[in-house]
């Protein structure tokens, strides 16, 4: 009941006017920030940092965390309207929720993203509030073998994003790995496809990426195209959810609010995972015809990533608060603003600054309850975005493209990156390459390829490493168990029906 | 519509090649009236680095307390741990004296691991901010208990205990190694970033020692989790009085990180001058003490030849530590 | 996703795509603001040339508006280019 109580308290300084105020604002520019095509959490917390000098640490901090979970759902925005993920996190509500918004549902898309949001953020603060000391005990655990192992059962995973042709998606896993490969080596910092450039040795960035795959083949095909009005499908749009979709979301949401927190919580996962992790889990767990409609508007691959993405948001605050351990470069940045305030996050941190930490986190909570106020009225807003004329939309996201590749280094050699890239995603595009694995494997193909050699640098080059040590041990056969057996499963339930030489349709009737 | 974009296109290309022309060696004043005009303070890193915050809090420091009254704007351009930035400042604008950007251990690393063709000694050393000294870590549980255990453990077998370092800061322990008659090419380093990862694999028990700035690894060890077993340098860290230096222990390794600001090739004597009085007087204000408290920040301003002889010692620690790493 | 969208005309693609390599060119050199107007203004043009009324306004309030938010209120330095606007921060 102790941490019930402090959170009560912090409640209480979180519901005062300036800090009230402050949320408002952390979350009203995080929404901006994660419409803006090429502008991410991360940037904008980098670009805000200094404008927080001068303000006290509470209200700074709660600002800057407010930016943070408001980028995520702000993501989301542009993704299912334009295709076009304001953040990589937000990239995989694009398949579906795009989809929804071509058929006129926008409006729920939207909607359901804006639930789902509140109810991951939600789920992760409690869960951050209750569960703190149990999981910094299972996150620290976690070393490089265990890591290694449950980034292979997420590129598994990958399989269930790709639709269409086995090859083509395999290229595009490859091209996307390419991406990663670029920069210094992480163990030894060779220099590796930089061509001795050095504005290549940091690598490219995976917003770039996101960008460049993304909003720039879908805004050139429009341009192209040169519409002048949407078209008529995209104008006629529902408002908001229905039973139906609420009943589809209930089970993503649930899922998808611990898949994401647990992706938070362990630090070098994060909310990219999290949400690519999410979708594929519900993707694999449809039955029959939803199933089919993966990919062709599933609600359930909206509600399941975008909850799974603020749900991380939350996650992440655990090893960070609790063992100065940031999980993903935006919470590393948070981290450092914790810092610069004197704030030292670590195991003292609740007992030497406890009443201003619960504030923050207690401002979460009415964060996550802004948010989905303030998103329910601006659904409607949003969508008339799908009644701009496109040349003028597009080119905007183009115009706004550019800005946020500049905004990254500040150099010439963003820009050319973007559009290069850029093109590449276009004729991918064109080709029916899917774009979404190559993102993926651009996200992890660095995080495997730094952790497979850190454990076997660790264990001195023994690769038993993986199976003797229990836990990745236990992850490998909860993975082959995962992956195996739907298929035994299936295939047991295929000879039953054959022997009852009555095969039931259900599956392709209903 | 073949014309209009065609034309456009004309219109950018002849508009972008007169705008290229900019961007030469440029004086804001004389030796009288310096500095008349804006200073651009360039940071080799992206906001939220410890670049930035050192130069956005030194400029804070010197507008709050009246001792610079032209404008300091701030301009991030990450690239290369700021060897980037600096290659610029040789190429584009030597000579100049309206240019001030921030520089650190980063530079003479980079320059003896080959990833830089530019040391310290291409670019005008204006003045020393501050130090911070390195510390070896063990987690509080495990077998290694004090440095020379440490060292004997690798210098007997260095594969069997790896030794967590972000890249830049290998070469410490590597000294220490062949102080202690090790063979440092052979010792098992494996690359953190930062001090967030290095904690998280000591907790893992993925490796049983690290190294590290030393207030990077700070709050757990206040708190228990982790041990400092020595400090590197020759007097101890404040904040970790109890633990001892490696010179007390009898490793002659010294070698610590450092921040300065630097200006471009040949600028102009006023103009270091100016800067090397308006620095000291920042880090002697009260602001600026703060900010050193807060962020764990070893202010230690040095100019001249002071600076010179510190850059000279560091850097020649910092060519044999790679030598040694690399010869193997 | 491709199927069911309608197939782009090659001559339209190489002109949108010139302009977006040019405006990536001339973005630092000319400065954001009139790299912005001249990229924005000439593409909605070229689809839509009859409200070039509209384009015009549309490409020099979205460019000043930009630059206006992030350079005074987010203190983000975009290039000032030939204009010599101040750069914010």
């Amino acid at each position: 009941m102790d941490a019930f109580g402090s959170l009560i308290a912090g409640l209480g300084s979180a519901l005062t006017p300036t800090n009230l105020m402050f949320v408002f604002l952390g979350v009203l520019i995080g929404t901006i920030v994660g419409v803006l095509p090429g502008l991410g959490p991360i940037t904008a917390i980098a670009l805000l940092i200094p404008l927080t000098f001068g303000l006290e640490p509470t209200s700074g901090l709660i600002l800057l965390s407010g930016v943070y979970y408001g980028a995520m759902y702000g993501g989301s925005i542009t993704s299912i309207l334009i295709r076009t993920p304001g953040e990589v996190a937000s990239a995989v509500t694009a398949l579906d929720g795009h989809q929804m918004a071509k058929q006129g549902h926008a409006g729920p898309a939207l909607a359901t993203a804006a639930v789902g949001s509140f109810i991951g953020g939600t789920i992760a603060v409690i869960g951050l509030v209750f569960l703190s000391p149990v999981l910094v005990t299972v996150a620290t655990s976690f070393g490089a073998s265990e890591y290694t192992i449950l980034l292979i059962g997420a590129l598994a995973l990958t399989t269930s994003l790709m639709s269409g042709s086995r090859l083509k998606a395999g290229i595009s896993v490859l091209i996307g790995m390419s991406f990663g490969v670029v920069g210094l080596d992480p163990q030894n910092g060779v220099e590796r496809w930089t061509g001795g450039a050095i504005e290549l040795s940091d690598g490219i960035d995976i917003a770039l990426v996101a960008m460049a795959l993304f909003a720039v083949p879908e805004a050139l095909r429009h341009l192209a195209l040169g519409d002048r009005q949407p078209s008529p499908t995209m104008r006629v749009q529902r408002a908001w959810m229905n039973k139906e979709d609420l009943r589809r979301s209930a089970g993503p949401y649930a899922r998808g609010s611990l898949v994401g927190f647990t992706a938070g919580v362990l630090p070098g996962l994060g909310p990219t995972l999290g949400s690519f992790a999410s979708y594929s889990l519900e993707r694999s767990i449809a039955r029959g015809e939803r199933r089919k409609l993966f990919g062709k508007g599933a609600i359930e691959g909206v509600a399941g990533p975008e909850t799974a993405n603020n749900a991380a948001v939350g996650g992440a605050m655990v090893p960070m608060l609790a063992l100065a351990i940031p999980g993903s470069a935006t919470t590393a940045l948070l981290l450092f603003v914790y810092q610069m305030y004197g704030l030292q996050p670590g195991p003292q941190l609740f007992v030497n600054d406890g009443p201003l930490v619960w504030t923050i986190v207690a401002s979460m909570l009415v964060g996550n309850a802004m948010l989905l106020a303030l998103n329910m009225p601006m659904v409607r807003i949003f969508v008339t975005m799908l009644k701009v004329p496109p040349p003028l939309l597009y080119g905007g996201v183009l115009a706004f493209v550019m800005l946020g590749a500049y905004a990254l280094t500040f150099s010439f050699y963003s820009l050319l990156l973007l559009v290069a890239i850029g093109l590449l995603g276009y004729v991918m595009h064109e080709n029916n390459f899917p774009l979404t694995p190559a993102i993926l494997a651009a996200v992890l193909l660095p995080m495997l390829e730094l952790n497979l050699r850190r454990a076997l640098l660790v264990s001195g080059g023994d690769w038993t490493t993986f199976i003797s040590r229990p836990l990745s041990l236990i992850l490998i056969i909860i993975i082959a168990l995962g992956t195996t057996v739907p298929f035994i499963v299936k295939a047991i339930r295929s000879r039953y029906q054959t022997a009852a030489a009555e095969p039931t349709k259900i599956d392709t009737l209903r | 519509m073949k014309k209009i974009a065609f034309a456009a296109l004309c219109l950018f290309v002849g508009l972008a090649a007169t705008g290229c022309g900019g961007g030469n060696a440029s004086a804001t004043g004389s030796e009288r009236n310096y500095p008349n005009g804006p200073i651009k303070m360039t940071v080799g890193g992206a906001p939220g680095s410890g670049f930035d915050l050192a130069m956005r809090t030194l400029t804070e420091v010197l507008g709050k307390n009246d001792i610079v009254d032209v404008p300091t704007p701030i301009d991030n351009r990450p690239g290369a741990d700021g060897s980037l930035w600096a290659s610029q400042m040789i190429d584009k604008y030597s000579g100049a004296d309206d240019r001030l950007s921030v520089t650190s251990l980063v530079m003479m690393t980079n320059h003896a691991r080959g990833k830089s063709e530019f040391n310290y000694d291409d670019v005008t050393m204006i003045a020393q901010l501050m130090t911070e000294n390195f510390a070896v870590v063990a987690k509080a549980d495990s077998v290694y208990r004090d440095l020379p255990s440490v060292l004997d453990a690798v210098v007997s077998d260095p594969a069997s205990i790896p030794v967590g370092a972000a890249s830049d800061d290998q070469m410490p322990f590597a000294l220490l190694v062949e102080a202690a008659g090790g063979d440092a090419s052979k010792i098992n380093f494996v690359a953190y970033e930062g001090g967030g990862e290095q904690t998280a694999a000591l907790l893992s028990g993925d490796i049983d020692v690290a190294i590290a700035g030393s207030s990077e690894l700070l709050p757990l060890i206040t708190s228990g989790e982790l041990s400092a077993l020595a400090v590197v340098g020759e007097e101890r860290y404040e904040k970790l009085s109890d633990v001892p230096t490696t010179k007390e222990l009898g490793y002659d390794v010294t070698i610590a990180n450092w921040r300065g600001i630097y200006g471009p090739p040949n600028m102009p004597d006023y103009a270091v001058k100016y800067w090397q009085d308006a620095i000291k007087k920042a880090v002697e204000t009260k602001d600026w003490r703060d900010a050193a408290e807060r962020n764990q920040w070893v202010t230690s301003y040095r100019t001249g030849d002071d600076f010179d002889a510190f850059l000279k010692d560091t850097n020649q620690q910092v060519t044999d530590a790679f030598t040694k790493i690399e010869k193997g | 996703m491709k199927e069911s969208e309608p197939p782009v005309a090659l001559k339209n693609l190489l002109v949108v795509i010139l302009l977006f390599v040019g405006y990536a060119v001339a973005f630092i050199p000319l400065g954001y603001v009139l790299s912005t107007a001249i990229f924005l203004g000439i593409i909605v043009t070229v689809i839509d040339r009859a409200k070039w009324k509209r384009n015009i306004l549309f490409a020099i309030g979205f460019s000043a508006i930009v630059y206006l938010s992030f350079t005074q209120l987010l203190g983000v330095p975009l290039p000032a280019g030939v204009l010599g606007l101040p750069v914010g921060g």
